[in-house]
């Protein structure tokens, strides 16, 4: 296999524009805000919808609540230094560091993904991957490597989904958890927006556009539901274990799980895990074989 | 059909209460009685047909046998088919040195066949082989209606019993056991083969006196070799010691895929077997033995049906690797006896048309381990890749080939090499050289073979590969994106939940309100009534002003207007139609309602007094009547809803 590698170098200069970069953005977005506010309040107050306009644009426009944190940085850059060196454990120590401190973020992640996989800990690497994925779902870099450390893994079970559930599974891997959220409750808010505008105008459209919005309140509410109830208990497997019918070592081994495969936790008994195979066959592993993502 | 319904219907036959029966109703009957001709007249042309007499081109005769190989000890069935015949002859098999015949049965079908409903009569024999060889059943002549039926003779090669572990059929046919009366055997035919080599192998299940259903495919551990699907199980008869067994054959082929001693099974298979339940549970006495009667069993169903797993021994089997002296370079890895086929078309082209060959392999080794011979690219032939197919037990190869210049006089040979391992050596079968005609171009004309750079049949064909690509992980990211806190669900933060909840409370306030403003406009009553209290207080301070300026008429015309309108919205009546009798009726149900009419009355008097007559009054009265205005308002609102 040939191996080539992306030369990314000259983005490290945007590296130190990051905190500025974040201030700056953090004064337009109040501006632009307050600006919106004035405009709303012009066209909306006769009817006495100024409030509800600012409240959605408040919504549209969530402040930063968690500023960078200058010892995280420092570990970054540390840990992103050692990479290139080729220091993996060391890139890896530096990435914990951050998670360690109480923060998280999809780049963190990713490059933590990123160092597991070059030390060759294909199952650590995808549970890094998996959860970069879920804060930052739409990351090409990140789909593309997280595919190729899939195709790494020997022996891998996946369930084959029909097309209604591709469909529907990209839909939900396409947000993350919390612009799922947003993103419904902004449903929520337009349809009730609308459905007041449609009381106060009695027009048609609407009409259309409260069950519309509506409609699609209701796809993102069931989306929601099945991406909680799906990320709550997945697991990787770290070590390429058996799983056995009962959790005790003398139980008979009813499959096999690879090293990097997802599983769902079902329940616990002392130090065993019972997991659910993508295919729907159930065994027990060693808890200690498993790392929730 | 509508005329004869219509003199019918005239003749008072089809309705027996004539007018008296509603149209609807008639209707109905009508359509019902349509039904009921069309129904009668289809029984009776398919009675016609039914015994229309068979043509003798109607009637045809078939002898089948359900294996035409068997092993000594096994049995097959004969079946004869006569199809069309009323009276089937009585049929006698020939003789033959070797096989035992014996009739077993006839079995009787009727069926439609187009528009003919055919008879088919089917005499079933057992033939028993008495020794090993190939024995060939004659053709039957069977004289129906005058005219000879003759069927096709059957050839049926008995050979021995192949490789069975003999323990496993020594013990059979002595004891009564349920192990007895049904058991598996595994069994190939040779004890010894090479890797690759086909092995026929069989497991036969023997049932004994017994009622057997829901029999499953059987499964058996082949490590070592990869086997292929069963075929139809086949039936039959076997005779060991003294007992008969029912035999069904399951059969079908194994490959080695490794050298050594191997071991085949154990076979196991699943069935159900109908047990008659002896335990009975009752009343006991004389009322019970009416119950014990088998035949009252039997209708009953007093059966108990017992899921049993069967298992055979195991069988050891020896596979040699092929050797290697005599080995051909181009051994295509076929094990068995194969035909080997291969024809070029056309013979004669032009430069850059393209040639189709054709390969074609059948035999009865594994042909999914053969190799097909591909003819390979060369200076004087483009060639493209082949389209191989594997069914009904050949494989075929289809290759376009397309000659580069007109100096090429033939396809080279093409070789084909397996080995036979009945015979214990290789063999290569040659095909070609085929010769061909190439033309050259004419002139202006252009070759068009795709992966050729230049029109110059000389030149080297360019054959486009796909781009091999690198593969390996995307690199770091450089910055470090919104740092959260770790395991932060956006509704866990309180602007999230504040502004929910404003949004929220800002809906319900805005439809609470259109609400509010929806029933004010519909209900005047109401409005008028709301409305009062704020007018008329506007009516007391205008007065007030008009009292401050020491107008009089203004004052007593305003304060006059202030308490007609109140008045008139209070009781949702126009303002002119106001007066102190009206409003003494608006308050009839009040106890202090005499005092406030006397008030009323003599604030209205005063007020068309100085309004109509022009007196002089003093300041001093005016702010009482102002007064008693605003406690006449206030007493109102007070006391009335």
């Amino acid at each position: 296999m040939k191996r080539t590698h992306h030369n990314h170098c000259e983005r490290s200069q945007s590296l130190w524009d990051e905190p500025r970069r974040g201030v700056a953005i953090s004064g337009i977005k109040i501006f632009i805000a307050r600006l919106l506010c004035q405009l709303l309040r012009f066209f909306f107050v006769q009817k006495g919808l100024a409030s509800l306009a600012m409240g959605i644009l408040f919504f549209l426009l969530p402040l930063n609540t968690h500023a960078a944190d200058n010892g995280a940085l420092t570990d970054f850059i540390n840990a992103n230094s050692a990479y290139r060196e080729g220091k993996y454990l060391q890139a890896i120590q530096g990435y914990h560091n951050i998670l360690a401190a109480g923060f998280e973020s999809g780049p963190v992640y990713y490059n933590l993904a990123n160092a597991h996989f070059k030390n060759k800990e294909l199952g650590k690497a995808i549970v890094n991957y998996e959860r970069a994925n879920r804060i930052m779902p739409r990351d090409r870099d990140l789909i593309a490597n997280y595919k190729f450390a899939l195709s790494d893994v020997v022996g891998r079970t996946e369930y084959s989904k029909n097309l209604f559930e591709r469909t529907w599974t990209s839909h939900n891997r396409f947000y993350s958890t919390n612009e799922m959220i947003l993103i419904t409750v902004l449903l929520l808010i337009m349809a009730a927006f609308c459905h007041l505008a449609g009381l106060y105008w009695q027009r048609q459209y609407l009409r259309i556009g409260t069950i519309l919005f509506a409609l699609l309140f209701v796809i993102f509410v069931i989306g929601l539901q099945i991406k909680i109830d799906l990320e709550r208990d997945a697991g990787i497997v770290m070590t390429a274990v058996p799983a056995r019918f009962e959790p005790t070592d003398k139980a008979t081994v009813y499959f096999e799980l690879p090293q990097g495969q997802a599983v769902k936790e079902l329940g616990k008994e002392g130090d065993w895990l019972k997991v659910e195979r993508p295919d729907g066959k159930i065994g027990w592993v060693p808890a200690v074989s498993i790392e929730r993502i | 059909m509508r005329n004869f319904l219509i003199s019918l219907r005239t003749q008072g036959l089809l309705m027996g209460r004539g007018a008296q029966v509603s149209w609807v109703t008639r209707q109905s009957r009508i359509r019902l009685l349509r039904r009921s001709l069309c129904f009668f007249l289809i029984m009776i042309a398919v009675l016609i047909l039914g015994i229309f007499p068979l043509r003798a081109e109607d009637i045809s005769v078939e002898a089948t046998v359900n294996a035409t190989t068997v092993e000594l000890g096994e049995s097959i069935q004969l079946t004869l088919n006569i199809t069309g015949a009323d009276d089937v002859p009585a049929v006698q098999l020939p003789k033959v040195d070797g096989l035992e015949t014996r009739f077993a049965e006839t079995k009787t079908k009727i069926f439609l066949s187009g528009n003919k409903m055919l008879r088919s009569s089917g005499l079933v024999f057992t033939i028993i082989p008495l020794k090993t060889g190939q024995f060939e059943i004659s053709a039957l002549t069977i004289p129906i209606k005058g005219k000879d039926y003759t069927t096709k003779p059957i050839t049926i090669t008995v050979v021995n019993s192949g490789n069975t572990n003999s323990t496993q059929l020594e013990s059979r046919g002595t004891s009564s056991s349920l192990q007895d009366k049904i058991f598996i055997v595994l069994g190939t035919s040779k004890k010894e083969s090479y890797i690759g080599e086909p092995i026929p192998m069989v497991i036969k299940l023997f049932i004994n006196d017994l009622n057997v259903q829901s029999v499953q495919y059987p499964t058996f551990s082949h490590d070592g070799f990869t086997v292929e699907d069963f075929t139809e199980p086949r039936r039959g008869q076997q005779t060991l010691g003294d007992i008969t067994y029912q035999v069904m054959e399951f059969r079908t082929l194994l490959y080695p895929t490794r050298t050594g001693d191997l071991s085949l099974g154990p076979a196991k298979l699943g069935a159900n077997i109908l047990i008659k339940n002896s335990r009975r549970q009752g009343i006991p006495g004389e009322f019970n033995n009416i119950f014990s009667d088998d035949l009252f069993d039997n209708f009953i169903g007093r059966y108990e049906t017992k899921t049993i797993m069967l298992e055979s021994a195991n069988l050891g089997l020896k596979i040699l690797p092929l050797p290697q002296e005599g080995k051909p370079a181009d051994f295509s890895g076929g094990v068995g006896k194969y035909n080997f086929d291969m024809t070029v078309s056309p013979s004669e082209i032009k430069v850059g048309d393209p040639l189709t060959v054709r390969m074609r392999i059948a035999g009865d080794g594994n042909l999914k381990a053969v190799n097909m011979p591909i003819i390979k690219d060369s200076k004087d032939f483009k060639v493209y890749d082949p389209k191989i197919v594997e069914q009904n037990g050949e494989k075929v190869l289809e290759q376009v080939i397309i000659p580069n210049h007109d100096k090429i006089t033939q396809l080279p040979t093409t070789n084909f090499s397996f080995f036979d391992p009945v015979e214990k050596i290789y063999r290569t079968v040659t095909k070609g050289p085929f010769p061909l005609t190439v033309l050259p171009l004419a002139k202006g004309e252009e070759a068009k073979i795709v992966g050729m750079t230049s029109p110059s049949m000389s030149a080297e064909p360019v054959v486009t590969t796909p781009e091999e690509l690198g593969r390996d992980i995307h690199f770091i990211k450089e910055a470090m994106g919104r740092l959260q806190k770790r395991g932060f669900v956006i509704y866990q933060s309180g602007w999230f939940v504040g502004m929910s909840v404003l949004a929220f409370l800002v809906w319900i306030g805005l439809f609470l309100n259109y609400e509010f403003r929806k029933k004010f406009t519909a209900d005047t009553r109401l409005v008028r009534r709301w409305q009062a209290p704020r007018q008329a207080k506007n009516g007391l301070n205008q007065a007030a002003a008009f009292l401050a300026q020491n107008d009089v008429r203004n004052f007593y015309d305003t304060l006059y207007k202030t308490l007609q309108d109140y008045f008139a919205n209070k009781c949702h009546l126009p303002s002119a139609s106001i007066t102190a009798d009206i409003v003494a009726e608006h308050f009839k149900n009040h106890s202090r309602k005499e005092e406030f009419i006397d008030h009323l009355k003599v604030i209205f008097a005063e007020c068309e007094l100085v309004r109509f007559a022009s007196i002089d009054i003093s300041e001093e009265k005016m702010k009482t009547t102002l007064r008693l205005a605003e406690e006449i308002i206030d007493f109102s609102e007070r006391n009335t809803k």
